[in-house]
């Protein structure tokens, strides 16, 4: 029978009581005999979820049937276990439990979360189940462990109307128990093997951790002897020319948000504080994005109702009074623009910052006021030179003898010009 | 009565020789500034930084706030004879100055922008000395959210206040917060933006940033117009150079703009983030408004040279405030004096407003001094003045160039500052031509390490509880004003589309030159 949901039949009418099952040769049983099915608090969570699904006598006959061994293979698949349970009947039920897979999106968040927590990603490869995993599951608004009746969807293939049957019972007690063994496996149920999270939490512990500047791996003295010690007796106390070379270099470490792993989790209401920092980082992200959107739209939307020509403006410029004939002439006048002066000037600019050090201030100065007169549209060469020579030789004296400010020399000949002019001035 | 006598225990610092000559140097050198059109008043400020490195802290302080003083001054006169506004906050001279000189009335002008800067000097040197005592005060019981909110309200008054588009000013700034993020984070040590050079470890200091923008942005920006002069000289013969005092009858007849234009100036300058030109603009707006003869104003009125040159000097007294009782600088002018108290080793705020009383009141002192020395050099030297403009820019701009680069390496003798220097120079220039406001971009890095310092300190102290800053009740009012501030400019813009129907009084101008001088 293919799926069925359950009714008031099911109480209505007692049972179907089969007659005894086949045996199966190697069907997987059981290892608990008797009592508590399984051991660990995850895989108890995970019976107990099937529990409030079903009648009493079902669940102890699915077990009975998972200690005898009655089902003859489980295959996990991600969000769906598919098995054959052999029942009274010669040919084994299909029994099918499925299970809400999580899409990436999800998986991203829970595995940030994981791997926030140190103690987690431990855990998780010690092969136990962090005790507040569902925490980290809560964020994403999946439960990790199947909690309302729509969150499994059982079938199998029994004449038996009710669902779950035992032999789903069967099936998801056994799945239990390979749960006490790995607790991976609930992950992969829903939709992540453990191959696959562990890659991911290395992958995120690790960018999370400081790497190792390549500098600071020593560089070994390979290929070079040690001298006796008879040889160097003399100075073996005494630093060898090779320490001078040693330099340091000291670089600030650079947390990525040092800010938020300072200040720590916030007690606001509704936080989940495993992946408070993950959930934060993003939302830097997205408040970002979204701000500058909302100005974007905020913008479109303001030429649209205001109109196209509309644009705030500071106070101060309403407080104009309104245009005369002779403003109005300057305004239609564009000025006229001398892009050439200005390329000169800016290069002459950038040539005198890059170059003082070479020429040193005098020269660099005298040259850099009589081009620039120059280009500015003082053309006279004669007076340029002497208020370049002039000027640079004023500032000279009243920076470098007066305020003592040491202004560059320059190299070569000019090092030797501008001594010249300091001893002349008597510095 | 103790506050008097602190006053006079300043006047008689600055009756030292070297103060006094600080003080004469200052003056001269903010009129020269101001009068010269390619030179800021800022721009002046920040080149004679250096120069003050090897002084003492008491003629340093002297020299610049006597410069500051000045310098609101200066242009005033090359605006009413020549139409050359030598400072953006001399633009609504022109309106009614200039208009005064074509009907052959220039001394009486130059008397009325005399007075004006007289009065409202005093008054608002006056104002400060009473203001900040208690300021002082109240921000001793200034935290961390506090300061923030101050700091805040700064940034965003600087972009309400700008001149153009609100989008370009927003964007200036969070560039100028930008800049300020670079180098490794004062709380917990993080590399910020360094890229793996040393230099850029150090973080960039908003002086490299003022020099390069305001200094070399500037030069460039009229290298690329020929270094034309923005309008052609053609005064009137006769009254030149001279100044003529208006009749006591005439200036009590417009006392009410003496008044609002003083008042304005104050209150606009205390406000971090706005200065001298934006209190001139303002001033002009609202003596438009409300003043008795405002449909005079713009054709020759009194009134309008009045308010504007009185907000422009009563700015100072203002903008001082912040800076003296709290250590928050709310213009370029007073972050370069802020940086002269840091460089001597002072950091003001409520402290040392307390603990070094003698040194805040003798700047209170030199405040008074500057205001009346100005204006007698500016009774004075108008022809000398004048003669300066004859000084052919090229050289000029020349100079001014070099001087930025030795003020950088002075400091701290690091050839890399001068790379950055050249870099801003070009985002300056880039700013300028295409009309992003340069100011909100200075303020950022001024004020940005301020504001996330007090940020953080706020968030460690306060359990990481953002809303400190609302529920306390000064920062939180201040950041309200400060939100309604931001949000204000586009309400605005928004009602006036909406009430577009009517006829239009105030026409949005669109000149090219003064729109873009406005945004310093």
């Amino acid at each position: 029978m293919a799926k069925r949901r359950s009714s008031y039949y099911d109480d209505y009418w007692p049972s179907y009581e089969p007659t005894q099952p086949i045996e199966v040769e190697d069907g997987i049983k059981a290892k608990s005999k008797q009592g508590k099915f399984v051991q660990t608090w995850w895989a108890d969570r995970w019976i107990k979820a099937l529990t409030p699904l079903m009648d009493s006598a079902r669940l102890s006959r699915g077990r009975s049937y998972a200690r005898r061994g009655q089902v003859i293979d489980i295959q996990v698949k991600p969000g769906q276990v598919s098995s054959r349970v052999q029942g009274s009947r010669p040919k084994p039920y299909k029994v099918n439990i499925q299970l809400l897979p999580l899409s990436d999106g999800q998986w991203e968040t829970v595995l940030d979360a994981l791997a926030e927590q140190a103690i987690f990603a431990a855990q998780l490869l010690n092969g136990e189940m962090p005790p507040n995993v569902e925490e980290v599951f809560q964020a994403v608004k999946v439960p990790l462990f199947p909690d309302k009746r729509g969150d499994l969807q059982t079938d199998c293939s029994c004449p038996d109307w009710a669902n779950p049957c035992k032999h789903i019972a069967a099936v998801y007690y056994l799945l239990g128990e390979r749960f006490d063994q790995d607790p991976f496996l609930l992950f992969e149920l829903r939709g992540r093997s453990k191959e696959a999270i562990i890659a991911a939490l290395r992958e995120r512990r690790a960018a999370e951790a400081e790497p190792v500047p390549a500098s600071y791996a020593a560089d070994t003295a390979e290929g070079v002897e040690a001298p006796s010690l008879a040889e160097c007796l003399d100075r073996y106390w005494a630093m060898g020319e090779q320490a001078t070379d040693i330099t340091f270099t000291i670089a600030h470490p650079q947390p990525s948000f040092a800010l938020l792993k300072r200040v720590g989790v916030p007690a606001f209401q509704g936080l989940n504080p495993n992946n408070f920092q993950r959930q934060m980082e993003r939302l830097y992200d997205s408040v970002t994005i979204g701000a500058m959107a909302a100005l974007c739209v905020y913008e479109i939307l303001k030429r649209l109702l205001v109109g196209t020509s509309f644009t705030a403006t500071g106070l101060a410029q309403g407080l104009n009074r309104p245009p005369d004939d002779a403003d109005r002439e300057l305004a239609a006048r564009e000025p006229e623009r001398h892009n050439s002066k200005l390329a000169a000037g800016i290069g002459l600019v950038l040539a005198f910052v890059f170059g003082v050090t070479y020429v040193g201030f005098f020269a660099g100065t005298a040259l850099f006021i009589a081009l620039f007169s120059w280009i500015g549209g003082y053309r006279r060469p004669v007076s340029v030179a002497i208020i370049g020579l002039g000027g640079a030789f004023v500032l000279l004296v009243i920076f470098m003898r007066v305020a003592y400010v040491s202004l560059p020399l320059g190299i070569g000949p000019f090092k030797t010009l501008s001594l010249a002019l300091l001893r002349l001035i008597g510095v | 009565m103790e506050v008097l006598l602190n006053l006079l225990h300043g006047l008689a610092n600055i009756a030292t020789p070297v103060n006094l000559a600080a003080m004469v140097i200052g003056l001269v050198l903010g009129m020269l500034v101001a009068v010269l059109p390619g030179l800021t008043l800022v721009m002046g400020v920040v080149l004679a930084l250096p120069f003050t490195y090897k002084m003492g802290v008491e003629p340093a302080l002297i020299l610049l706030t006597a410069m500051y003083v000045s310098g609101t001054y200066g242009g005033a006169i090359t605006a009413i004879l020549f139409r050359i506004p030598g400072e953006p906050m001399d633009v609504p001279l022109l309106w009614d100055g200039y208009a005064m000189t074509r009907r052959g009335d220039a001394a009486l002008a130059l008397g009325y922008s005399l007075v004006a800067a007289l009065v409202g000097g005093l008054a608002s040197a006056v104002v400060m000395v009473a203001l900040s005592k208690p300021v002082a005060s109240i921000a001793l019981s200034f935290s961390s959210p506090e300061f923030f909110a101050v700091t805040a309200f700064g940034l965003v008054s600087v972009v309400t206040l700008s001149g153009g588009s609100l989008v370009n000013a927003l964007i200036s700034l969070c560039f100028g917060l930008l800049i300020a993020t670079v180098g490794v984070d004062a709380m917990y040590g993080a590399e910020r933006f360094a890229f793996g050079f040393p230099f850029l470890q150090d973080g960039i200091e908003f002086l490299l940033v003022m020099v390069g923008a305001y200094g070399i942005g500037e030069v460039l920006s009229r290298l690329q117009l020929g270094f034309a002069a923005e309008a052609t000289a053609d005064g009137s013969a006769g009254a030149r150079f001279r100044t003529a005092f208006p009749k006591l009858s005439d200036l009590l007849a417009i006392k009410g703009s003496f008044l609002r234009g003083t008042a304005t100036g104050i209150v606009v300058g205390i406000v971090p983030g706005a200065g001298a030109t934006v209190s001139a603009f303002v001033a002009y707006g609202i003596e438009g408004q409300y003043g008795k003869n405002a449909s005079q104003l713009g054709s020759g009125a009194p009134a309008g040279i009045v308010a504007a040159k009185s907000a422009a000097t009563a700015s100072v007294g203002g903008a001082m405030v912040p800076l003296l009782t709290m250590g928050i600088p709310g213009s370029g002018a007073t972050a370069i004096i802020l940086a002269a108290f840091l460089l001597h080793g002072v950091q003001p705020g409520p402290q040392v407003f307390v603990s070094s009383t003698e040194l805040i009141y003798t700047v209170f002192a030199s405040v008074f001094v500057a205001v009346i020395g100005m204006c007698i050099l500016g009774y004075f030297a108008i022809r000398p003045l004048c003669k300066v403009l004859d000084a052919p820019e090229a050289i000029v701009s020349a100079f001014v160039v070099v001087f930025c680069f030795i003020g950088a390496f002075a400091a701290r003798s690091n050839l890399s500052d001068l790379y950055v220097i050249a870099v801003f120079g070009l985002v300056g220039f880039l700013f300028e031509r295409f009309r992003f406001p340069i100011a909100p971009l200075v303020l950022g890095t001024i004020l940005g390490p301020l504001t996330e310092n007090n940020f953080m300190t706020t968030m460690v102290s306060f359990n990481n509880d953002w809303t400190v800053f609302f529920t306390r009740p000064i920062s939180g009012s201040i950041l309200l004003l400060a939100i309604v501030g931001l949000f204000y400019p586009v309400l605005r813009e928004a009602l006036r589309r909406w009430r577009a129907r009517r006829p239009v009084e105030f026409t949005l101008k669109t000149r090219d030159s003064s729109d873009r001088e406005q945004h310093r």
